[in-house]
């Protein structure tokens, strides 16, 4: 149901019906996809008998519309009431508005929770401050107060008056954590469920921080089969940079023990876009994909799991599972020219040591002869390099040419028929040379290689070439 | 056909006894993650017996004049200091050159020398080999048999005309690289006496795999970590080597400051593994 419909159909629950508890759930739907509409706060608060609550929610509309004459009367109420001796009148419920034809567009643009990504503002939900912004002396002193009157009212069995002092500490902070928790928990006990969702709901909207709410909302919605709802928050919980790893497993379990795989995986890679090192969440994606026979794909997160370090439990455990297979070769090795210059400076070291037995074990007598051979023979072996192992180093494969490799189909194949063990490396998006250049490379690596050899090692040669006698010291 | 017997048998009883006390590695059980039939490490087991079994060999002894006593021959003489590594056949040119440096890590002074040196080979290169690759592990196995030869001759001046022939100085380099590479892996060694130990332990836990096929109550060999086996090779070259140095020589016959020095040389097997290997050790993870 649209927005607009449930509030027809709350304000009609409410007016014709006198069911206030389903008219505030309707009505609390309704805001949620629609939190700007002034007259269905103004409705709801005719659902609440809190007086702080229905004074936030007066303000609501008031904020949304100040010209509405409704919620204007019932401030003005709840206000003379708050001058009032202690045993208030009730409120007067506001004037019935003329309901609006169904479905008839309204200024206001719908907004639900599932639409509060952090790409997108979200709409003004409160105007209490989240845990973001640091809470002043005054605030924490009055907090501290509220809290504490509230267990008091606790102790004399007067929840009621508790759950009004926590709504208190919400007006202050809307994500105070402990006294959402026991507010929220209060109301859902008392079977105020829709009250309680709200009060979460308004942390949510407000985009807090704390991703215990977010679990409390997501557990909420689904108690009340709210199951839409509950989608969006896994979203929103996915986003969290600072949820807690093992909270995130718990959300992607919870979709495994439903069978939906690939739900969990994409709230997974959805958590790890917003943060990329979670080890507990790379190495549940490993299992997923093992569990899914995707063996090549596991292979990749296990060992993005284990690069960032093996001391801890999941990085030792992702280790195991990449103990029996081939190491992954990732784009960054590829493209890496440091490792490709290691290589060469191997061969170079061997062309050196070379040299220097050829010079008589004296280094100091190498002549610039063998220092061009073994610059030379860095040269080759690099180019040869290049030609072979490393024909994916950045820049030097995009300046000479090259392609990305088709790999798709292969992958597809490897996929369904890698063994264990047999692990291939993952997807490259690097270019990589033509064949036809590579071949040029190596050619030109290994003549100049012999070059080099030829170079450092002359003296050696020539001695063979003229075929000394044989001899004997004594 | 009796005589190769006769032959093959005598080859297992000297095995056997020989490793009684002191353990022989014979088999690597880790796993070769790259699956490479190890190419190198074959080739050059078939290229250092070709050789011996071919060229030293056939020459290497002769009845002495008077027809009483087998002696080393001239020719051979000549091969050892013609080929072998020198300082005073490096520096003056003599023989090969420093084309002795190739060589004399192909030549074997005996049967035992070149067995010995092979089953070291065999044991700990096929897995260094799959760690670099072939091309890269020939490359490896030179240079270390270069610094080897080059470091006995360097830290040792003026035992200039003694050449020294062999692949130990190589395999030792291949032998400091699996130390570095697989210090945590698990080395299957021919050894007597603790087969003989091991035998009644084995014996009171068979009783509760009374149904496990797999369980051997006697085994010809034992597994021992590799690092235990590689520091105690280091440890039995680092010693006399020094005494190498000091003394300008060993007349035990065994260069085991080449040893030390192609051990040191293993460094440079970080030049030539392979890169996703190198990343994984940078890591701090198992190979």
């Amino acid at each position: 149901m649209d927005a607009q419909t449930l509030y027809h159909k709350g304000v009609q629950a409410i007016r014709e019906r006198g069911d206030l508890k389903r008219g505030h759930g309707l009505l609390t739907r309704s805001l949620r996809h629609n939190p700007h509409n002034d007259m269905a706060w103004v409705w709801l608060v005719r659902t609440v008998q809190n007086p702080q609550i229905q004074l936030d929610y007066v303000e609501r509309a008031l904020r949304i519309n100040p010209a509405n004459h409704h919620a204007l009367h019932i401030k003005e109420q709840l206000q003379t009431q708050a001058l009032a001796p202690p045993t208030p009148p009730p409120i007067t419920p506001p004037t019935p508005p003329p309901i609006p034809i169904p479905n008839q567009p309204t200024t206001s643009n719908p907004v639900t929770v599932a639409s509060v990504t952090p790409n997108n503002t979200p709409p003004p939900a409160s105007t209490a401050p989240t845990v973001a912004v640091p809470v002043t002396k005054a605030e924490k002193k009055r907090i501290m107060l509220l809290m504490q009157r509230a267990e008091d009212y606790l102790k004399t069995d007067n929840t009621e008056a508790a759950i009004a002092q926590w709504v208190k500490v919400l007006a202050i902070r809307v994500d105070y954590e402990e006294a959402l928790a026991k507010a929220s928990g209060h109301l859902w006990q008392l079977y105020y469920r829709e009250d309680a969702r709200e009060l979460i709901g308004r942390a949510v909207l407000a985009n807090t921080k704390i991703p215990t709410i977010y679990m409390t909302a997501l557990d909420m919605a689904e108690r009340q089969g709210d199951y839409a709802e509950a989608a969006a928050l896994r979203e929103r919980i996915a986003s969290l940079p600072n949820a807690d790893d093992e909270l995130l497993v718990t959300v992607a379990d919870y979709y495994c023990q439903r069978f939906q795989y690939e739900p969990a995986m994409q709230f997974i890679e959805h958590a790890l876009e917003v943060n990329p090192n979670r080890q507990k969440l790379l190495l549940r994606l490993g299992d997923l994909h093992t569990e899914l026979y995707r063996s090549q794909t596991a292979l990749t997160y296990y060992d993005r799991a284990v690069r960032l370090g093996t001391r801890t439990t999941e990085g030792k455990d992702a280790d195991q599972h990449l103990l029996r297979a081939v190491p992954v070769i990732t784009d960054r090795e590829r493209g890496s020219m440091i490792l490709a210059l290691r290589e060469a400076a191997g061969f170079a070291l061997f062309l050196l040591v070379m040299a220097w037995q050829d010079a008589g074990l004296n280094l100091l007598a190498l002549g610039p002869q063998r220092w061009v051979g073994v610059l030379l023979g860095f040269v080759g072996s690099y180019l040869l390099i290049t030609a072979t192992s490393s024909p994916q180093q950045t820049p030097i494969a995009a300046w000479l040419g090259g392609h990305l490799p088709d790999h798709a189909g292969k992958r597809k194949h490897d996929e369904f028929h890698s063994k264990p063990g047999q692990a291939k490396p993952d997807p490259t998006q690097l270019p990589i040379l033509a064949e036809d250049t590579r071949l040029m490379l190596g050619a030109t690596g290994a003549f100049v290689l012999v070059l080099a050899t030829w170079l450092v090692f002359y003296r050696s040669i020539g001695i063979v070439m003229d075929n000394p006698p044989p001899y004997l010291p004594w | 056909m009796c005589g190769l017997i006769f032959v093959i048998l005598f080859i297992l009883l000297v095995l056997f006894l020989s490793s009684l006390v002191y353990p022989l590695p014979v088999n690597d059980s880790g796993l070769m993650r790259y699956r490479t039939v190890p190419w190198s490490t074959m080739f050059l087991i078939m290229v250092n017996a070709v050789i011996f079994v071919l060229w030293t060999a056939p020459d290497m002894y002769q009845v002495s004049e008077g027809g009483t006593e087998v002696e080393l021959s001239p020719a051979y003489l000549n091969k050892i200091y013609y080929y072998g590594y020198s300082e005073y056949a490096v520096i003056n040119g003599a023989g090969v050159g420093a084309f002795s440096t190739f060589s004399s890590t192909f030549m074997h002074a005996n049967f035992w020398h070149l067995f010995g040196n092979m089953i070291y080979l065999w044991t700990f290169g096929r897995r260094v080999e799959d760690a670099c690759g072939s091309w890269r592990f020939l490359v490896f196995y030179l240079l270390a048999g270069m610094v080897a030869s080059m470091g006995s001759v360097l830290f040792r001046p003026g035992v200039d005309f003694i050449p020294s022939i062999g692949s130990s100085g190589a395999i030792s380099g291949v032998m400091g690289a699996y130390l570095l590479l697989f210090w945590n892996a698990k080395i299957d060694c021919l050894w007597g006496a603790a087969s003989v130990l091991r035998f009644p332990v084995a014996l009171v836990k068979a009783i509760p795999h009374k149904h496990d096929d797999d369980y051997k109550i006697w085994r010809w060999t034992v597994t021992v970590p590799a690092w235990v086996v590689l520091i105690w090779f280091v440890f039995q070259n680092f010693i006399p080597s020094l005494e190498a140095i000091q003394n300008k020589g060993c007349a035990c016959g065994v260069n085991y400051l080449a040893h030390f020095c192609g051990v040191v040389s293993a460094l440079t097997v970080f030049l030539f593994v392979r890169k996703d290997l190198l990343i994984r050790y940078v890591y701090g993870r198992h190979l």
